[in-house]
């Protein structure tokens, strides 16, 4: 039935056809079935032609005689009296199509060897519809309906430009700015491909539907078509090196304040530790593939917009940046994605590029979301009786053992102990000897809960708040034939989990607070002129407590920029302090300590440590800093096709310069502090004294380090060429570069610039044999003339078996792809100094001098300043050289559904800038005034699998993405002087390598303790309860000869993580899960130890973990040696040893996010909002497995801060994005 | 047409690289860096290098600049140990072991050696010096570096012999060198310097090396190369190694390297009263009778700086006069007592263990208290024995109750006007047990007689009185006792004693080498001194063993009445703290990360 009305259709349509439209379908009937793929090559003819002001009819005749192909069209179809010229050398004819018919609303068709013309009209359309009254057999069902639609993104923006053919078919049509299109098709079974650069592709069989709505979702991530590699893209079919790719929507999501932070977990062969919880200072810090040096710099090359950013300032530009100016961000891993970089590409690079404006009318993206931050982990105090019960216990010891009463003046008496106990001031029977009070202030005072008695855990005091934050972004995209644009604005505003630091109009918590802007504009100034402009701003504003005087004043913070360092002096409060010191605030008032007298019934716990600074109070009064920080970037890309020459070749240049620009103030003001008692007559009433106030000081720092200033400029100019040949495709690029780094305080004030030629040439076959050759050739001045330049070569190659003709097509594996890369890049960031290779220095008249002359001794004599060798130099010092072998597989299994990308490393590291220990003293130099010299050797090898499994059921769709890495680096060389024990040495050990005793249980009973061995780092002083190191050497000492390899480094060897992502109908759900292992993390004697000066803080872990040997009889578990006062490290159980090393393996709950997309609903339509999304997120959510949080600290903490930790933050945010 | 685009485009890009190169590949400026060049432009900075290596040469005789620490005193057993983080202490608590410490920094000394070979080898260049002074600066440099070998000679041994600076490339394994050869190479750089240098300076240039300065180094020289330590057959300890046993030991015991004693001693002497200088001796009393002027003569021997000194024949000259950076007057502050701020010296006191080399003034022995006696004695009784002792302990020495008596007169050197605590002392403190450490038998005051408020000491480097031992010590080896103690007493009777008569060969050695300490306190000789006699007390009193200090009850412990006599109850002797000795402490270990380069072996023992 359906065939009968399709038949009549067909016949209506017919009548309208001319009978020159009828031989016309009968000139390509003969051929219609024919191979199409074959048929397309005719376009591909060249042809010379001269016409003037001739017809589009004559035109098309005279084209059609000199090529020899020919075109089928109706006179009548086309407005063939158009009058047109055209003179062309060697044009094909797809050209003449594109710049003559096209524009006059013509199109075309290609039907074996003839192209039939066509105006845009449907039923003006000549093609094919003819033929079907001809062949008028079933199996040659024609194409009799058009199928419309519009294609969509994925927020539901038209998008223009989608190519939407017929699947082994020759209809297309391409859609216009509302993202509509129109397409005839055959039966229900034809397939509709929806294709563009910037999209998935997707495939639609088209069925019983006349009007299809497609959704295209952006290509990026795993499932790319398109990778941004170095110096431009590629195919992801093509690759041959280690690249990965990250999403920027997993970057969005993560409610972070630095994009660094967000990356973990993302990326195989990413990892990181992260530095402080702090607003402003959370960034962390990120390795790739982990750590191949012991001397250069770790940090990977960061590129933004295919601007290198300077190395003394890697990470600054991108961890200020707004994540939703990010369209992609690429992490090179091998030597053959890294080596164009040349000297800065040893630790990989990561790329990053920005959103651009897209063919289509504007659309506006509006998103916000809002949230509260709190310590993720919190270290915790014990309570003021089980703190005063260790106490107790660790002066005992010293009488008992060691015959040293020094610290008796602190031991608690019972009396004390009850009011502990009982968070009282007073006993019952004190109260009752007040004979002077009522009964009821005895029952009052009875009742009255302890004011110097008291028990407070500081880190829950200070740290125990919830911070808030809130984002907000507004972007513009959109873009016409000649200027495509893309805006940004964007605010992110962050406080931090301090509370109990507000006070009348003061908030001293740290915050951060951040303005970006972005504009990328893509200007077609002529033709074949493509100019790119790119204007980026960020405006950080950090504050917080602890001014830069203050700092110093409480213990050599001198740099105000150096939040971390400023957190140390309060920090350091904390650790000096114990629960029952005076509160901060009692009614309003700021305390400061107490007015009683140490040791007085006002004060009675004075001289047993009540009087410390209080870290709140400290905070109040210390002042408060800002620093505002200005970063401003601009480039401009000028690209210039220059296919007149010859096909596929172009040329560009880029210039960028980014400012940046810091000022430091602060303020103090005076705040009123009082000290207190209870009231002498009625206890029951507190007296305050004090309370002066004066007036405010601000300072600005004007020392450099503090305003600091710096600029980049950066250039480049290339030569692209990309072309295929029948089924050979090259691409080469030839490329110049040269930046520029200035900072004013530069030691040698010269600015650090770096120059350099990059050259790549890519070959492959079918997209089957791939080889890949890259080359960078660049130099800084570090290295001296002759010296400067060096030439990194990377070669890869791939093969694709799946394509191969012997290669069985299934299901069960549709594509392999195997790679091999082999190359060399370099590290200039050597040990942080410049200059190495100039002569040796002196220090003139400012060493040591003497003083000469007969004086008698009533008066010194006339000194005269000395001088001496200073550093020696190294002429030939030069850059550390990477040697990086790479092998890959990309596997897609099982209908595609599972995709599998794993990677073999080994990066063998040398040339590590080095001072020779080895040399002799007889040489006569200091160790630090040695020339350094490149002669370090490590190694690194390992993994990275990624895999990623993609279905759905019915209509939950979901996918799943695990990645696992693994690194292991050993030191091969440092010239170092072997030790007499080879566990003292470290070549051979990892880089990170923690070293100290190796400890073996307790000193349990006198007999253990009378025959051990003399520990000499506490001068032999050693009590049962005492960690037991082993003597490894068996000397009979503990010394430096014990000193051993113990744990793992720091930054773990191992990172996993598993990402869910699950959508049904309009919700969407993803979590990212990840994991470390084989890391390990030192606690600090700032942490470990307790009662520091006698008074400090006692952590909960400490209390129920400490020896006692009532625990060593009853078999008890046993996790803190015996109490001891004012803990050093010249504390036998101090030394730095394993057993102070604790395992920072995790699994995390890292990020979970669930949002719904509302459906477009008329009314939405009405508001001309195309889109609007709705979701929470959480960070840093859960975490299981992790040894580390029983201490109170984060597992992804870096334990370089020493003992001061910012606990890293747990995050919750709700957002919404609407789309106009 | 396209390949000639093609070509021009990679032409503008390399030439474009090639002409920017000065724009993005800068270079500093380094015109105004110092260089070799810079130091050897001129004579003033040419000194400058030269008056660094003179600081270096002679302060680290008396003070080991290189680690936490004071003077040689603590590790000599003439002062206390200090406190924990001190050189005495550490380099004694851990065993003097070759991974922490030694007094003799081995790396300092080449470093030191460089500087002076690089003075040397350029001072030629300096364009506004004349020949004669670079002559004399060529001697001062071979001068000072016959001091550092001298001092490495007396404390390691045989060691690697450099006499050029070295550029990186070059081959630096060089051993140790047999003790003769390192002997044979210092006494020629001591020819060498004696040869160049001129007999005195300007007095704007007073502090230089003299040609007598070397004599009396040279002397010291031979008289370590003689003493038993060295001059033996077989050494204290055997190297692991034997083959290497001549780095430490001459390998027979040769006379004769006394008699190189007395020729190089008498030589220095000669040249010495050739320039009017000899030991000051102003009482008039005559040979063989007690100075009645001892105090003042050796007061003024060891504290005078400048040529009104005629004993002095070379002497540390900083000056320093602040407390609180890196001056002397930081590590050896005696004079500031008085102020509040004496910094690391508080624990310093001269133990009894050492007290008992010096004799009462008419000298006989005195009777202090003795570990095990049945009672404590009076505090009164300290006071008195004090005020009994040889004008050279009561110039040397301030103690509780007693003034020091090297500034009569100033009541800022008075018990009373002392601001620190003299004594080991406490209100409770019972017999016999230990109160504390470090405050010893008396609080040492040398260098600073008639000092007033000068806070940085006068360091005699060599003087005569040490040339008159020499001699004293070489012909009583060599058997010739009259003249020994013809001598020694030029010493003894100057220090206001009467005549030394003993001529039992071995008994007089014991009064010599007591001579050397009491006349030499703190002057940084008896450690290695004690050594290379090899005495057999050195591990059970002199340096190790039991340290004896007394021990104080008072009856207050305000700071301004502590050291009043009318405050000390009674004292007795107790043993502060003891001390292992270790028979490879002889000499001193070469740092074990040397060692472990393979390229010098280790002193026995470590």
């Amino acid at each position: 039935m359906k065939k009968k009305q399709q038949l009549v259709a067909f016949l209506m349509l017919a009548m309208k056809i001319t009978i020159a439209q009828l031989l016309l379908a009968t000139i390509f009937i003969s051929s219609l079935y024919a191979n199409g793929a074959y048929s397309q090559k005719i376009v591909e003819k060249t042809f010379s032609i001269s016409a003037e002001n001739v017809k589009i009819e004559t035109l098309i005749k005279e084209v059609q005689k000199a090529t020899k192909v020919k075109f089928s069209f109706s006179n009548s179809s086309i407005q063939s009296d158009k009058i047109v010229s055209y003179n062309v050398k060697n044009k094909k004819i797809i050209d003449f199509i594109n710049d003559v018919l096209i524009p006059n609303g013509i199109n075309y068709t290609i039907v074996n060897n003839s192209i039939v013309l066509y105006v845009e009209k449907v039923e003006k359309k000549i093609v094919i519809t003819t033929s079907s009254i001809i062949d008028n057999t079933e199996k040659a069902m024609p194409p009799d309906r058009t199928v419309k639609g519009t294609v969509l993104d994925e927020k539901g923006n038209p998008i223009q430009g989608v190519t939407v053919t017929v699947k082994n078919g020759t209809s297309k049509d391409i859609t216009d700015k509302n993202g509509k299109f129109s397409i005839k098709v055959g039966d229900k079974e034809t397939t509709l491909v929806f294709s563009s650069v910037q999209y998935t592709p997707v495939e639609k069989i088209i069925g019983e539907s006349t009007v299809l709505n497609i959704t295209l979702k952006e290509s990026v991530g795993v499932l790319s078509d398109v990778v941004v590699v170095a110096f431009g893209t590629t195919k992801k079919a093509t690759l041959t090196g280690s690249v990965s790719t990250i999403s920027p929507t997993d970057v969005v999501s993560s409610p972070v304040a630095s994009i660094s932070q967000a990356l973990i977990g993302n990326s195989p062969g990413l990892s990181g530790m992260q530095q402080s919880g702090e607003p402003g200072r959370s960034s962390t810090n990120i390795y790739i593939r982990g750590i191949s040096t012991f001397s250069g710099s770790t940090n990977p090359l960061i590129v933004i917009d295919g601007v290198e950013q300077p190395a003394e300032q890697s990470m600054t530009q991108l961890n200020s940046m707004d994540a939703n100016e990010i369209e992609s961000m690429t992490v090179l891993k091998d030597a053959s994605s890294t080596a164009v970089y040349g000297i800065r590409a040893a630790n990989g690079v990561i790329i990053v590029t920005t959103k651009r404006g897209k063919l289509g009318k504007p659309v506006l993206s509006l998103s916000a979301n809002f949230g509260a931050n709190q310590a993720a982990n919190l270290m915790k105090g014990a309570n003021s009786y089980d703190y005063a019960l260790m106490r107790n216990e660790a002066v005992n010891i010293y009488n008992n053992e060691q015959n040293n009463t020094s610290w008796n003046t602190l031991l608690f008496t019972p009396t004390d102990l009850w009011k502990f106990q009982n968070n009282r001031d007073y006993t019952p029977a004190e109260v009752s000897a007040m004979t002077n009070l009522t009964p009821a202030q005895q029952a009052q005072l009875n009742n009255s809960p302890a004011l110097y008695y008291r028990s407070t855990d500081w880190w829950k005091e200070m740290f125990g708040g919830t911070g808030l934050q809130q984002q907000y972004n507004l972007t513009v995209r959109g873009g016409t034939d000649k200027v495509k644009y893309f805006t940004s604005l964007g605010y992110f505003n962050q406080g931090d989990i301090l509370q109990g630091i507000t006070y009348g109009n003061n908030n001293k918590g740290s915050f951060l607070s951040r303005a970006n802007f972005r504009s990328n504009f893509d200007i077609e100034a002529a033709k074949n002129v493509t100019i790119s402009v790119n204007i980026a701003g960020q405006f950080n504003n950090y504050g917080g407590p602890g001014t830069y005087l203050t700092g110093t004043a409480n213990g050599g913070n001198t740099n105000p920029t150096d939040w971390a360092s400023r957190y140390k002096v309060i920090e350091q409060d904390i650790f000096e302090s114990n629960p029952f010191m005076q509160p901060s605030v009692i009614d309003g008032h700021i305390i400061s300590g107490y007015a009683g007298a140490a040791g007085s019934s006002y004060n009675p716990l004075g001289i047993k440590g009540s009087g410390q600074m209080n870290p709140i109070t400290n905070v109040l009064t210390s002042g408060e800093g800002l620093i505002y920080n200005t970063m401003l970037s601009g480039s401009a890309k000028i690209k210039y096709t220059m296919d007149f020459i010859t096909k596929g070749l172009s040329v560009h240049g880029t210039a960028n310069y980014d400012d940046n620009y810091t000022k430091y103030v602060s303020s103090t003001p005076s705040i009123p502090t009082y000290t207190y008692y209870r009231d002498p007559v009625n206890p029951n009433n507190i007296d305050f004294f004090g309370g002066a106030q004066s007036y405010t000081t601000f300072a600005t720092a004007n020392t450099y380090n503090y305003n600091t200033t710096w600029h980049k400029f950066y250039l480049d100019a290339g030569i692209d060429y990309a072309r295929s040949f029948g089924n050979h495709s090259i691409t080469a690029l030839l490329l110049g570069k040269a930046s520029q780094y200035s900072i004013p305080v530069d030691n040698y004030n010269t600015p650090s610039g770096i120059m350099g030629l990059v050259g790549r040439i890519t070959y492959n076959y079918k997209q089957k044999y791939l080889l890949e050759y890259n080359v960078g050739y660049n130099g800084t001045e570090n290295f001296a003339q002759g010296h400067r330049f060096g030439f990194f070569p990377a070669y890869s190659f791939g093969w694709v078996p799946t394509s191969e003709n012997f290669f069985p097509k299934n299901k069960w594996v549709t594509y392999i792809k195997l790679r091999a890369s082999y190359g060399q890049t370099g590290n200039d960031q050597i040990n942080g100094r410049r200059y190495l290779y100039l002569p040796n220095t002196y220090n003139l008249n400012n060493q040591n001098g003497y003083y000469l002359g007969s004086g008698n001794g009533s008066a010194p004599n006339a000194y005269v300043a000395g001088s001496n060798e200073g550093a020696n130099g190294n002429p030939s010092v030069t850059w550390e050289r990477a040697e990086t072998y790479n092998g890959g597989i990309d596997l897609r299994l099982i209908k595609d559904k599972l995709s599998v990308t794993a990677d073999v490393f080994r990066q063998n590291r040398n040339n590590i800038l080095t001072t020779l220990a080895t040399i002799s003293a007889v040489y006569g130099v200091s160790g630090g005034n040695i020339p350094p010299v490149n002669v370090g050797r490590t190694t690194n090898h390992g993994y990275e699998v990624s895999a990623t499994w993609t279905d759905h059921i019915n209509k939950l769709g979901y996918s799943l993405t695990g990645q696992v890495s693994y690194n292991h680096s050993v030191i091969l060389y440092q010239a170092e002087v072997p030790n007499p024990y080879d566990w003292m040495n470290r070549t051979g050990k990892p880089i990170g390598q923690y070293f100290g005793l190796r400890s073996d249980g307790f000193y349990n009973t006198p007999q253990e303790l009378a025959n051990r061995a003399f520990n000499s780092y506490s001068s032999g002083q050693t009590v049962m309860g005492d960690i037991r190191y082993k003597d490894l050497n068996g000397d009979g000492i503990i010394n430096a000869q014990d000193m051993a390899p113990i744990g793992f480094r720091n930054l773990p060897e191992y990172a996993y993580s598993l990402r869910i992502r699950l959508n049904y109908k309009g919700f969407d759900f993803t979590a990212l899960f990840n994991g470390t292992a084989n890391g390990d993390f030192y606690i600090q004697n700032g942490i470990s130890g307790v009662f520091f000066k006698g008074f400090g803080t006692v952590y909960q872990w400490q209390y129920d973990g400490v020896w006692t040997p009532d625990k060593v009889a009853n078999h008890q578990p046993i996790s803190y040696p015996r109490p001891e006062i004012n803990t050093t490290g010249n504390s036998a159980n101090f030394i730095t040893s394993d057993f102070w090393l604790k395992s920072n393996n995790f699994i995390k709950l890292k990020n979970a996010e669930i949002g719904y997309t509302f459906p477009r609903t008329a009314a939405l339509k009405k508001a001309s909002i195309s889109g609007i999304r709705v979701y929470v997120n959480g960070d840093n959510l859960l975490i299981f497995n992790a040894p580390l949080t029983k201490y109170g600290i984060d597992p992804e903490t870096t334990d370089v801060n020493s003992a001061y930790i910012f606990p890293i933050t747990r995050s919750f945010i709700c957002g919404v994005n609407i789309q106009f | 047409m396209k390949k000639l685009m093609f070509g021009l485009m990679i032409t503008f890009i390399l030439l474009g690289m090639y002409a920017c190169q000065k724009t993005f590949l800068q270079q500093p400026n380094v015109s105004g860096n110092v260089s070799i060049s810079t130091i050897f432009s001129n004579s003033l900075n040419a000194t400058s290098e030269l008056l660094n290596a003179y600081q270096w040469a002679f302060g680290q005789q008396y003070m080991n600049q290189s680690n936490t620490g004071v003077c040689m005193g603590g590790i000599a057993g003439e002062e206390s140990r200090g406190y924990s983080w001190q050189f005495a202490y550490t380099c004694y608590a851990t065993g003097l072991n070759a991974t922490t410490t030694s007094w003799v920094n081995y790396g300092i000394t080449y470093q030191q050696v460089r500087e002076l070979c690089i003075i040397r080898e350029n001072i030629d260049q300096v364009p506004d010096m004349d020949a004669v002074t670079k002559g004399y600066v060529k001697a001062e440099c071979q001068g000072m570096m016959a001091q550092w070998y001298m001092l490495m000679f007396k404390d390691f041994g045989g060691v690697p012999l450099v006499n050029h600076s070295y550029v990186a490339t070059d081959n630096m394994n060089i051993p140790r060198a047999s003790l003769q050869q390192t002997l044979t190479f210092t006494e020629k750089l001591c020819d060498s310097a004696i040869a160049g240098l001129p007999d005195s300076w300007p007095a704007s240039q007073f502090g230089r090396l003299t040609k007598g300065a070397v004599m009396a180094l040279k002397a010291q020289l031979l008289i370590f190369a003689a003493r038993p330590l060295f001059n033996s057959s077989t050494p204290y300890l055997s190297m692991s190694d034997p083959a290497n046993n001549n780095m430490i030991c001459f390998g027979n015991t040769d006379p004769k390297r006394w008699d190189s004693v007395v020729t190089a001693s008498n030589i220095a002497l000669a040249w010495c009263k050739s320039q009017g200088l000899d030991v000051i001796n102003t009482g008039g009393a005559g040979v063989g009778k007690p100075n009645p002027n001892a105090l003042n003569d050796y007061g003024m021997a060891t504290s005078l700086p400048g040529p009104t000194n005629t004993e002095l024949i070379l002497n540390y000259q900083n000056q320093n006069n602040s407390v609180v950076t890196s001056g002397p007057g930081f590590y050896y502050d005696m004079s500031a007592y008085w102020t509040a701020s004496r910094y690391d010296n508080a624990l310093m006191g001269t133990p009894y263990n050492f007290l008992k080399n010096y004799l009462k003034a008419d000298g006989t022995e005195q009777s202090w208290p003795q570990l095990g006696d049945q009672a404590p004695r009076p505090g009164s009784d300290y006071v008195t024995r004090f005020k009994q002792m040889e004008p050279r302990w009561l110039a040397d020495h301030a103690g509780p109750g007693c003034d020091a008596a090297n500034n009569p007169g100033d009541a800022k050197w008075t018990a009373a006007g002392w601001n620190q605590t003299m004594s080991n002392s406490s209100l409770t403190a019972v017999f016999p047990q230990t109160v504390a450490y470090g405050n010893g038998c008396g609080t040492n005051t040398k260098f600073y007689w008639h000092a007033g408020s000068r806070v940085w000491p006068l360091f005699p480097i060599y003087r005569v009185a040490e040339l008159y031992l020499n001699l004293a010590e070489a012909y009583n080896e060599q058997g010739q006792t009259a003249l020994a103690l013809q001598n020694l007493n030029v010493v003894h009777n100057r220090a206001g004693l009467p005549s030394i008569t003993i001529t039992d060969q071995a008994a007089l050695r014991t009064a010599i080498q007591r001579e050397w300490a009491v006349e030499f306190y703190l002057e940084s000789k008896r450690y290695f001194d004690v050594k290379h006699w090899k005495l057999p007390t050195i591990g059970t009193d002199i340096l190790m063993g039991n340290r004896l200090e007394f021990q104080f009850l008072v009856s207050s412990t305000a700071a301004a009445s502590i050291n009043l006599p009318s405050n000390l109850i009674s004292y007795w002797n107790a043993v502060a703290y003891t001390w292992l000795w270790n028979p490879r402490m002889m000499l001193e270990p070469i740092p074990q990360g040397e060692v472990n380069k393979l390229i010098v072996v280790q002193n026995p023992g470590y």
